[in-house]
């Protein structure tokens, strides 16, 4: 069976043997074919490394893009002594840094410049939480809606996932570069701050779900289907500030998450309960009582008995939005790791909301999930912080200059 | 990118040579990259000093060697090097072979500044104009201070902290 790739290869090569025919005898054609496919092998084996995301512009790079295959989440708490003029400089070193490596290149000074064979995909994303407003006293430049959330009864938050000063989000499509360029930044990072957690996730390999396709979590849910739509108006809408302080002016606010699961008793469901629990067919992602995962949400169809299609209790039904307004986009990443007890695997979700106003965005939604959502049953935040994310920086411009000059 | 940049900038005299030749800059002698300095607890206080490094490209047909620089923030600017771990001012400057590029680096060839006037630490912004033997002096972009594990080196006894 010949695939696409092999006819698109063998397609190069023809191309490059035409050129040697042309120039000479038999033998360099037969040289230039096999140098023309060496060289179209190549170039497919190293595609997904040589990928880079854009990362100048009015908006940071890492939100409104397909999630990457990798993910960490960097919550760091800056020294006591740390000044305005301190986080000034850490970001200059931030912005040299996100411009090398999100083109593929090693940091300056950086010890295995080896490893950067390329940005697969590579973002960077840097925001602040509440406390380092408060401490360098920059409480006049908090952006409209940004603040510590409350505490949620669901909530069984750990100290070692919770809070942080400034956010670090790196995303790549390769996990060795991932690794990378995490070091690279942390490392430039020490003299400001500690690490006070980090958290990674994945999604699919780039290659094995379809583009565009709405990725599962790891209860099998289709997760992310209600998002705004990238480039779109609803989009820029939802998640980018237009006015206050201008260092946020095309940024954002993000809640991360830490929603562990307790697949063991979620596996103990069986498909129709599973369904009635998020209100969605598993299969396609279509709303119960649809064909198609982007159908609308009937929320009053009727079964014969007279029960509602989509419970009460369902996912879908309380996370809808009651008021206009109350949307947000999510880019959520899985996470597994070993738990707390032998034998015990820790899975769950790193949870992302951005919007351009959190209170009144997806506070009120999440407040709503809080109270009712069967959901909750097999879920439990154990994880919680929330970030105002700077807006983008074109060539020349530092990171979040306007926030600490 | 850099890269390209550096490349479209010595591009543009030959582009422009038969045009207009009155506004054309000469060639550039001597290319330097990916220049930066190192922030520790050496250059951390005024009178403190630190290394400099950077790939240093000569352009042309002849030798030329690096002999020393001025920076805003320095007292003074050497050539050093480090032997068997231990650094020391070199004898005659730094040389650079007809289109070789010579890498300074923690551990090996380094630009000294010396008798800092202001602190050095991590992400300041540092000028420096190099000066050579057979090249124009060359100003170069201002570098950006990192702090840095590698090449770790004792200082010669003899040289003044």
């Amino acid at each position: 069976m010949v695939t696409r790739r092999q006819i698109l290869l063998g397609g190069l090569a023809t191309a490059g043997a035409a050129g040697g025919v042309l120039a000479a005898n038999g033998a360099a054609a037969a040289q230039a074919y096999r140098e023309g496919f060496a060289a179209a092998e190549l170039k497919s084996q190293t595609k997904v490394a040589k990928q880079k995301s854009s990362f100048n512009g009015s908006h940071q790079a890492g939100i409104e893009q397909r999630a990457q295959a990798h993910a960490n989440f960097i919550g760091l708490e800056i020294g006591s002594k740390i000044t305005k003029d301190d986080m000034l400089r850490w970001m200059v070193l931030l912005t040299d840094d996100i411009t090398r490596l999100c083109n593929g290149e090693p940091v300056l000074a950086d010890p295995e410049p080896d490893l950067m064979i390329g940005a697969a995909n590579l973002t960077v994303t840097v925001g602040f939480g509440p406390a380092l407003f408060k401490k360098l006293g920059l409480e006049s430049k908090v952006p409209e809606g940004f603040a510590e959330l409350p505490g949620f009864k669901i909530d069984q938050l750990r100290d070692e996932f919770t809070g942080g000063d400034v956010l670090i989000q790196l995303g790549a499509d390769d996990l060795l570069i991932l690794s990378h360029a995490t070091r690279a930044l942390l490392r430039d990072s020490e003299p400001f701050g500690t690490v006070r957690w980090q958290q990674a996730g994945f999604t699919n390999a780039v290659g094995s779900n379809p583009e565009g396709k709405t990725q599962r979590n790891l209860m099998g849910q289709v997760d992310g289907t209600d998002n705004p739509e990238f480039g779109s108006k609803n989009f820029a809408n939802q998640v980018w500030i237009t006015g206050g302080p201008a260092w946020a002016i095309g940024g954002t606010q993000l809640a991360l998450r830490r929603i562990q699961m307790n697949l063991p008793t979620w596996d103990m469901l069986g498909r129709n309960d599973k369904e009635e629990v998020i209100g969605r067919h598993l299969d396609t992602g279509a709303p119960l009582g649809q064909k198609n995962e982007f159908d609308p949400i009937n929320f009053d169809a009727k079964k014969e008995n007279g029960l509602q299609v989509i419970p009460p209790f369902a996912h879908i039904r309380r996370a809808a939005a009651k008021r206009p307004g109350e949307q947000f986009f999510r880019r959520p990443f899985n996470y597994q790791v070993v738990g707390a007890k032998p034998g015990e695997l820790d899975s769950g979700l790193l949870w992302t909301a951005y919007a351009a106003d959190l209170t009144k965005q997806y506070l009120p939604v999440q407040q709503r999930l809080a109270d009712f959502d069967l959901l909750n049953k097999w879920t439990t935040p154990i994880g919680s912080a929330v970030f105002a994310i700077a807006r983008g920086f074109e060539p020349g411009q530092v990171l979040a200059e306007e926030l600490f000059s | 990118m850099r890269r390209s940049a550096l490349i479209s900038l010595a591009l543009v005299p030959a582009l422009l040579a038969p045009i207009a030749p009155a506004a054309v800059a000469a060639p550039a002698q001597v290319v330097v990259a990916d220049a930066w300095v190192k922030a520790s607890s050496f250059s951390d206080h005024t009178g403190g000093m630190t290394g400099v490094f950077m790939k240093i490209t000569n352009k042309t047909k002849r030798a030329i060697t690096l002999l020393t620089g001025t920076s805003s923030i320095a007292g003074m600017v050497e050539t050093h090097q480090v032997v068997d771990g231990v650094m020391s001012k070199t004898a005659r400057g730094i040389k650079l072979m007809p289109g070789k590029t010579v890498t300074l680096e923690p551990g090996g060839l380094h630009v000294m500044l010396m008798g800092l006037k202001k602190p050095i630490l991590a992400g300041t912004k540092v000028d420096l104009t190099l000066k050579f033997a057979g090249a124009n002096p060359l100003v170069i972009k201002p570098m950006l201070a990192k702090t840095a594990a590698a090449g770790e080196e004792t200082y010669d006894p003899g040289m003044s902290h």
